[in-house]
């Protein structure tokens, strides 16, 4: 059997996660990562036609609230920033993400 | 010991005056100072004298008031760190508290520490854990159980009186069978998770642990209800779980799924769960062989929907409103990242995740088959007896395998309860657990309850 997992699909699927993954372990991952994959291929040999997919098992729908402010969980500006690695004047500060 | 006491004698001795909340807080810092750096299970102690404060003047207003608990590190408190054991989160101090832990602190118990447990839950051995693994109590050279191995271990060696913990595919029943501890996954929605770390939200619940399923009943009781912070919590009434332990036994049949007592179960635990079975069908229980043949499924199901789920809920940790930045994330966490991301990818979404989805829907009505012949299930926890350090983390499929028993609860939603039921030779704990259906809660503990009257299992402890 192919491999499903190659290292571009590391590669790949790291970035989509924003997850840096150093080249010397994109290989293990890959290799770790097979196994598993080739576990979870059971399923295909599951007839799910017309099986309705489950993504909840409350039973509730549509759980709506009062659209008023509710001012028992607000935080304060400060509490806000309390744990920001890095603020200024009230903001977050974020690397820049547009080049100059 | 006091704190071998159950929490309904440790209330009615705080009412006699027999003792007061200060002893109790005393004695458990003693077994702190006594166990913790043997066994690792505290993330973060709190202050003594704080505890102490909080002890002289709590007003007994609840069979909870006065009794020292801990919390697993996956409930934010604030002003006191919540790391969920991951680097990423080492500083953090929450500006809110979960609904459970102001429940909690309004019934009058007292917070003592906040427990080790597999980063954001992803383990079942707490050695993916960034605050070094967390040691089993009945020998220290094998893994406590995960991902809550602090909680259960802080209850198994008497650090505290009772835990809350969270069960995502496992992560309170896994360690409690492996520390001879009790505990309880409840419905999904039976207990709010606002403030709760989200591992896989359609997965993730909340509950008890502590060393009898009387203490659960008592501890869920407080914590359960609907939450106007947590759109998926429940409105189902909460039953007086702790007044409704005495069914009759003989009214119940139990379910005896064939499949999870298959060759890859280790023959001395295979003996030790069927042997519930029998003792209860002493008491007057049925017992009834039900098959359940897509139970294999469970695993790909569950590991495809928790990391798709998971790879989600990581995304907020960007290290820029809070946190240190993802290169902090452990590999057993990038590999559940890495594996969800790729099954919600473009051209996988349908192979993968849908199709888990859809093979989910026929476990449940796998389970409502099942739970239709009987009343209950009874399953055993854990294949094997708790492995040394390394043996499950140096193969991560293996280390998947070994959670065949406790991950086909969650992605049906269905409640089950983990007790005690033996050692083995070698003198390591056996536990077992039983499933009902959705919120049948008090039948679980009632005959949890009723097997405890009948074994003395939970009442051993590890000698540290």
């Amino acid at each position: 059997m192919s491999s499903i997992i190659t290292d571009d699909v590391i590669v790949k699927v790291a970035k989509l996660a924003r997850i840096n993954i150093p080249s010397e372990k994109v290989s293990q991952f890959a290799q770790q990562l097979e196994p598993i994959l080739e576990h979870f291929e059971s399923l295909s040999k599951v007839n799910t036609d017309n099986v309705i997919p489950t993504y909840q098992t409350t039973g509730l729908k549509t759980v709506l609230r009062q659209d008023v402010v509710d001012t028992e969980r607000m935080f304060t500006q400060k509490q806000a920033l309390a744990n920001a690695p890095k603020s200024s004047n009230g903001y977050f500060v974020t690397a820049a993400t547009i080049k100059k | 010991m006091l704190i071998d006491k159950t929490i309904s004698e440790l209330a009615v001795g705080l009412r006699s005056g027999e003792f007061t909340s200060v002893d109790l807080i005393n004695e458990c810092y003693d077994n702190i100072a006594k166990y913790n750096s043997r066994v690792n299970a505290f993330i973060t102690i709190i202050p003594r004298e704080i505890a102490l404060k909080n002890a002289q003047i709590v007003k007994l207003t609840s069979p909870l008031s006065g009794i020292p608990f801990v919390l697993k590190d996956c409930f934010v408190t604030e002003n006191i760190k919540t790391t969920a054991a991951s680097k990423v989160l080492e500083n953090f101090i929450s500006p809110y508290s979960a609904t459970i832990y102001k429940k909690l602190l309004a019934a009058g118990a007292i917070l003592i520490g906040k427990m080790n447990m597999d980063a954001w839950g992803h383990g079942g051995s707490t050695e993916n854990t960034d605050f070094g693994p967390t040691k089993n109590p009945w020998d220290v050279t094998r893994v406590a159980g995960g991902s809550g191995g602090g909680p259960a271990v802080a209850v198994a060696t008497r650090m505290a009186a009772f835990a809350v913990g969270e069960d995502t595919g496992g992560s309170i029943r896994n360690p409690a069978g492996w520390t001879n501890t009790s505990g309880l996954k409840v419905t999904y929605g039976r207990v709010s998770r606002y403030g709760a770390i989200a591992y896989a939200s359609s997965f993730d619940t909340v509950g008890p642990v502590a060393k009898t399923a009387q203490d659960c009943a008592i501890i869920l009781e407080t914590i359960a209800g609907v939450d106007k912070y947590d759109a998926t919590s429940s409105p189902t009434p909460v039953p007086e779980y702790s007044k409704l332990l005495n069914k009759n036994l003989s009214e119940i049949t139990i379910g005896i799924p064939q499949e999870f007592y298959g060759d890859g179960l280790d023959p001395e635990i295979k003996a030790a769960v069927l042997k519930v079975s029998t003792d209860l069908q002493s008491a007057g229980a049925k017992i009834k062989e039900i098959s359940m043949p897509l139970f294999d499924l469970c695993l790909p199901v569950y590991y495809l929907i928790g990391p798709s789920e998971t790879s989600s809920n990581l995304a907020r940790y960007d290290g820029i409103r809070y946190g240190h930045d993802r290169s902090n994330f452990t590999d057993e966490t990038i590999r559940r990242i890495l594996i969800g991301t790729y099954a919600l990818s473009a051209g996988y979404y349908d192979a993968y995740y849908k199709k888990a989805q859809q093979v989910r829907t026929l476990f449940i009505e796998e389970y409502q088959k099942a739970l239709s012949q009987c009343d209950v299930l009874l399953q055993p926890i854990m294949p094997m007896i708790p492995p040394k350090f390394g043996e499950l983390l140096s193969d991560p499929l293996q280390n998947l395998l070994a959670d065949i028993y406790t991950v086909s609860q969650n992605p049906v939603g269905v409640p089950s309860l983990a007790i005690p039921c033996g050692f083995t030779k070698s003198g390591l704990p056996i536990g077992a657990q039983i499933v009902g259906k959705m919120f049948t809660e008090e039948l679980l503990l009632a005959i949890g309850h009723q097997y405890q009257q009948l074994t003395d299992y939970h009442t051993k402890k590890p000698n540290l």
